[in-house]
């Protein structure tokens, strides 16, 4: 019978999922056996169907003789056996079982197509059934059925397009041969050829008919409803396949009547959906022969696509650019189709924090900009002739200057790294452009333009040796690929060798313009050092020291000093046989530079309260190039210490005697003598500079030990006294770094150094966190005056500030009990420094659960007390300070995570510490039928943190909490002991359940 | 006969059935007018040195693992090797 047939050999089905077997080979093996039965081999691929939606049912031959309207009745069987284990089914089911099965199941349908082209799908039986089944399947309600026969039946259309497109190419050729035969003189003439094309044509023409019908059915009866389907894979799927179509049949699909559904589904809600429709489009645009039909869809739905170049799914932006990118180039038109207002809102998005984004935009503006451009380099002044890239990167400098959005090259030049390389990679042509005076006056850039040019060519350098995008760049995958590193390699040398001869000369031309300057300084930092000796570049190396000299003397300006600083360490470096030469020119630097600052303070000492301007500019310019080399360069061995602390001096005897910026210069080059020293004797400490040091490492720790102790005392004083918050702020920067310096941890990895650690003393903590209230948790007022970019600076600064101070409560180098005020601002401040607060809260808790829980419970009391008295010594539940103090305490609540067996001690403890906190009497004494204690209303914040405790531990603090009251006051009907019985419930209820069980 | 059943009766059906089965013409003509919910603005990469700095450096790890003063790599390490909580015994109980 048909049942044991089944169990013996495998269904259709099963052989298919199992893709052991070519699909070829299946449907050759169901062609042969559908020649010999017509039926059964009809039930076993109805079966199929069915059985690939996932259901269980078996059809049998009886059901399909009773089957009065189709399969209607069949189906209606099927879903009542559909005997499903799930809502899966195998098109959408996860897991190795079915991983192959989408694919096979596409490749049986069309291969069945195929193979039955020539003879089976005319028999008027075999088509018939299967389109009848599988147009009725598409509209059952049962999801399975739906989805499976959709897509069989999107892959048949896909198979019968080109059995059409066949039919049509045989028909052309029959065409041809029987005008040929026709055309000859009618001696030559063969009648009986003739009567034979006439024939073929004939049946090429019955059978191009039938395909017609069956592509219109499935098109009319299956498409123009699933397209619109109300699941998001059966229109995706829908999409696909008619782009399949419209490439293999342009002629008779890519017609305005198909591709409308295209686009009206650009504007589908599901991502899936949008991107299968840009990729179908992408198809049809890449190709020049195709752009020609697409006029009309391309001006009715430009706007939606130019649109979609700001999806908010990236890989849909993507696309969406990519697919622009080809209408640029593909669509020839008389008119060109994107508007100049299309193409710059493509232009931004070079500057997109989405890498994928970027780089697909700058391909349109590579394109737009800078492809096949065939533009005149001309010659420069002196008669050479300009690099072929000369007008591009003019070009360039043109669209970063114009367009106005960034004010710095890095994300402009990563954008383009992939597609303009080799442009942006052409040191040699941007040096001469800086360098060389260009014959034509029009090709001179002017000075803004030589900025922006000095900056791409830096960005593109440091992009060049690291080989890697710069951070803040998302939506790519990190790994670097080996190829990649290899360039990172070779261009590093054809820098070094470019920018070790050329950089003098630039810094030479610029050296009074900051911008440029601390742009160029960095260059070097990326060389290989070793061609100055390798390739006797030594001259240069002489030309770019004096240059850096010259910039040190000419300059004022932080960030020149600080890369110069940066940049003489990087190039005093033992390793490489430079050293010594960049040694003796950074130690000539320095000298002049403490011989200046020696003799202006001298002077200004001199001078005393009727020191002019000036001479007080040359004191604090002299410190700060002193302390800004200081940031990376040793500088000890000077010994400036006493020179600058006598300002610092000066400032306590006579506080008005140091103008700020002297005092606060003070300030930051101590910290950064102090630090060094620190360096120095933990070298000594743990022996890593060898024997034979001079200095008696005894001496430099009780020196370094008695620096440390006054310039701490110093920054305490200036943090609490100052009148100048620059000042407050440099301190307070001190005071915390050197705490973990100086932390009792240094002494772990150094015993030596255990004279040298310092600890905050309880006024210093106190003055940190009344630093920390004044300055980080400040109202900012929302002045739109204000630009954008330096409201974020701000609030950086201000993130970094309170980091700070977090830092030393989670390393216990502060009491972790005066964090409690930052806990407490929590959701005030959430979204500036939310992540900060709650590190700081699951970190301290990895460390002291307890600790962090009394602190967590503190900060609640002590914000419930003040609330209290603002309002007047009574808690009003309706107001917002109330709401603001549940949900804080919801919010500390969720910071325990889920884990209840881990955090058990902590919770309990916060439970108690609230308990005592609120029956807590001004007198000591309990009264049970009196006035409920003053602070008994905070059991109703204490609430929040009942479902945080275990079962039998909610017992636990009933019991605790009974023992402190009386039952009186539980059935005191006074609204002022409310909180007690609303708090003991909230620990009953989860008590409770555990007492039914 | 014991244990023969309905076994539909028994069974709690899972199949998926979708009473709705197409978007109707209102919601296409809909999503045909408005699409803003599915646009979005320019989410632009840092427009300053600084911000990009910031962005690099800003983050909760960095600000835990670094000094708030800008210096060199060997400053930085003494730093970071004291960030844990490892005391040496007699420095424990000083306070």
């Amino acid at each position: 019978t048909m049942e044991s047939n089944i169990a013996v050999e495998a269904t259709l089905f099963e052989i298919v999922r199992q893709g052991k077997m070519a699909m070829v080979a299946v449907v050759d093996d169901w062609i042969e056996a559908y020649k010999a039965n017509r039926n059964g081999s009809l039930l076993d691929l109805i079966q199929f169907f069915i059985h690939a939606s996932g259901c269980k049912g078996t059809v049998t031959a009886q059901m399909l003789r009773e089957a009065t309207e189709g399969f209607q009745d069949v189906i209606k069987r099927m879903t009542e056996e559909f005997d499903e284990d799930s809502g899966d089914y195998p098109l959408i089911a996860a897991g190795t079982y079915y991983r192959k099965f989408r694919s096979n199941f596409c490749d049986f349908v069309q291969a069945l197509v195929r193979q039955c082209q020539y003879q089976i799908i005319y028999d008027q039986y075999m088509m018939d059934n299967v389109l009848t089944l599988l147009t009725e399947l598409s509209n059952s309600q049962v999801r399975a059925f739906r989805h499976t026969s959709t897509l069989a039946a999107m892959k048949l259309m896909t198979g019968l397009v080109n059995v059409a497109l066949g039919l049509s190419v045989s028909l052309d050729n029959t065409q041809r041969q029987y005008d040929s035969e026709r055309n000859k003189a009618l001696n030559k003439r063969a009648s009986e050829k003739l009567d034979i094309l006439l024939q073929k044509r004939k049946e090429l023409e019955e059978q191009q008919s039938e395909i017609e019908n069956m592509l219109n059915g499935i098109f009319k009866g299956i498409f123009v409803h699933r397209y619109r389907d109300y699941i998001a894979d059966i229109r995706a799927l829908c999409m696909e396949e008619i782009g399949t179509w419209m490439k293999m049949f342009p002629k008779v699909f890519l017609t305005d009547s198909y591709l409308k559904y295209v686009g009206w589904t650009l504007h589908d809600k599901q991502k899936e959906v949008r991107l299968k429709c840009l990729n179908t489009l992408i198809g049809l645009y890449a190709d020049t022969e195709m752009t020609r039909d697409l006029k009309l869809f391309t001006s009715r739905f430009k706007d939606r696509i130019v649109s979609m170049t700001l999806d908010k799914e990236y890989d849909v932006a993507v696309l969406a650019i990519k697919l622009l990118v080809l209408i640029l180039v593909n669509c020839g038109y008389d008119s060109p189709v994107l508007t100049s207002g299309d193409s710059e809102s493509v232009y931004q998005l070079v500057f997109s924090c989405h890498r994928p984004v970027a780089i697909a935009a700058a391909e349109f503006l590579n394109k737009q900009l800078f492809a096949d451009k065939d533009v005149n380099p001309g010659y420069t002044k002196r008669g050479r002739r300009r690099s072929p890239n000369a007008p591009l990167i003019s070009d360039l400098v043109m669209f970063f200057i114009e367009s106005e959005l960034h004010e710095h090259a890095t994300y402009l030049v990563d954008s383009l790294w992939e597609v303009a390389g080799p442009m942006l990679k052409d040191w040699e042509c941007m040096s001469d452009m800086l360098l060389e005076e260009p014959a034509n006056d029009r090709d001179a850039l002017d000075e803004r333009q030589e900025s922006a040019l000095v900056d791409i060519m830096v960005c593109s350098v440091k992009q060049a040796s690291d080989g890697v995008p710069p951070s803040g760049r998302q939506g790519y995958s990190k790994k670097i690929a080996s190829r990649d590193r290899k360039t990172a390699i070779e261009d590093k040398v054809r820098l070094t060798e470019h920018f070790i001869v050329a950089l003098p000369n630039l810094l030479k031309k610029f050296h009074v313009d900051k911008e440029k300057v601390a742009c160029l300084l960095q260059i070097p930092r990326y060389f290989d050092l070793e061609f100055y000796t390798t390739s006797r570049l030594e001259k240069h190396l002489d030309d770019l020291l004096a240059q850096m000299a010259v910039v040190v003397d000419k300059h004022t300006d932080s960030d020149v000093l600080e890369q110069a600083s940066s940049t003489y360490y990087h190039l005093c470096d033992e390793e490489y046989a430079i050293y010594s030469k960049v040694s003796v020119a950074r130690r000539a630097v320095i000298d002049t530079w403490i011989e200046n600052f020696n003799l202006a303070l001298g002077i200004f000492k001199e001078a005393g309260d009727e020191a002019d301007e000036e001479e007080i500019y040359n004191v604090v310019q002299g410190l700060k190039r002193l302390t800004n080399l200081y940031m990376y360069n040793d500088m000890r061995s000077w010994d400036i210490y006493p020179h600058v602390n006598s300002i610092l001096q000066m400032h306590q005897e006579r506080p008005d005697s140091i103008p700020e910026p002297m005092l606060r210069q003070a300030v930051k080059f101590i910290y950064y003598d102090l630090v060094y020293a620190l360096n120095k004797a933990k070298e000594l400490s743990e022996g890593t500079l060898g024997v034979g040091g001079a200095e008696d490492p005894r001496a430099a720790i009780s020196q370094l030990r008695q620096r440390v102790t006054e310039y701490l005392r110093s920054c305490e004083y200036l943090l609490t006294q100052s009148p100048h918050k620059k000042v407050q702020e440099e301190s307070y920067m001190s005071i915390c770094d050197l705490l973990v310096m100086f932390a009792p941890q240094l002494a772990n990895s150094s015993p030596t150094l255990k004279p040298l650690v310092q600890r905050a003393s309880d006024s210093l903590q106190h003055a940190l966190i009344e630093f920390v209230k004044e300055f980080v948790f400040v109202a900012t007022e929302d002045d739109d005056d204000d630009d954008d970019a330096a409201k974020i600076d701000a609030l950086h600064r201000r993130r970094s500030l309170l980091a700070n101070v977090c830092k030393l409560f989670v390393f216990c180098m502060m009491e972790l009990r005066l964090a409690a005020y930052i806990f407490q601002q929590y959701i005030r401040f959430y979204s500036d420094y939310g992540d900060i607060i709650k590190e700081t809260i699951s970190r301290s808790r990895h460390i002291d659960k307890l600790s962090c829980a009394k602190t967590l419970a503190l900060s609640l009391m002590t914000l419930y007390q003040e609330t209290v008295r603002v309002q007047g010594g009574h808690l009003d539940y309706s107001s917002q300070e109330y709401g603001h103090m549940k949900e804080l305490a919801r919010r500390f609540a969720l910071t325990f995570g889920l884990d209840q067996v881990k955090t058990r001690d902590a919770v309990a403890e916060l439970h108690k510490e609230g308990i005592l906190f609120a029956l807590r009497l001004e007198d000591g004494s309990i009264n049970e039928d009196m006035e409920a204690p003053p602070n008994l209303s905070f059991l109703g914040i204490l609430v929040e943190f009942s479902a945080k405790l275990m079962k039998q531990d909610k017992k636990t603090v009933v019991q605790y909490l009974d023992r402190r009251i009386s039952r009186g006051m539980l059935s005191n009907q006074d609204q002022s002991w409310i909180p007690l019985v609303t708090y003991r419930n909230s620990l009953l209820q989860g008590a409770d359940d555990d007492q039914k069980q | 006969i014991r244990g023969v059943k309905d076994m539909r009766m028994r069974r709690k059906r899972k199949l998926i059935v979708d009473h709705v089965m197409e978007l109707d013409g209102q919601t296409m003509r809909e999503q045909l007018k408005d699409f803003n919910d599915i646009v979005t603005t320019l989410d632009m990469a840092p427009p300053t040195k600084r911000l990009m700095q910031w962005k690099e450096m800003g983050g909760v790890d960095k600000l835990f693992s670094l000094p708030s003063k800008t210096t060199g790599d060997s400053i930085n390490k003494i730093f970071s090797k004291n960030l844990h909580i490892t005391i040496p015994v007699d420095l424990v109980d000083m306070t």
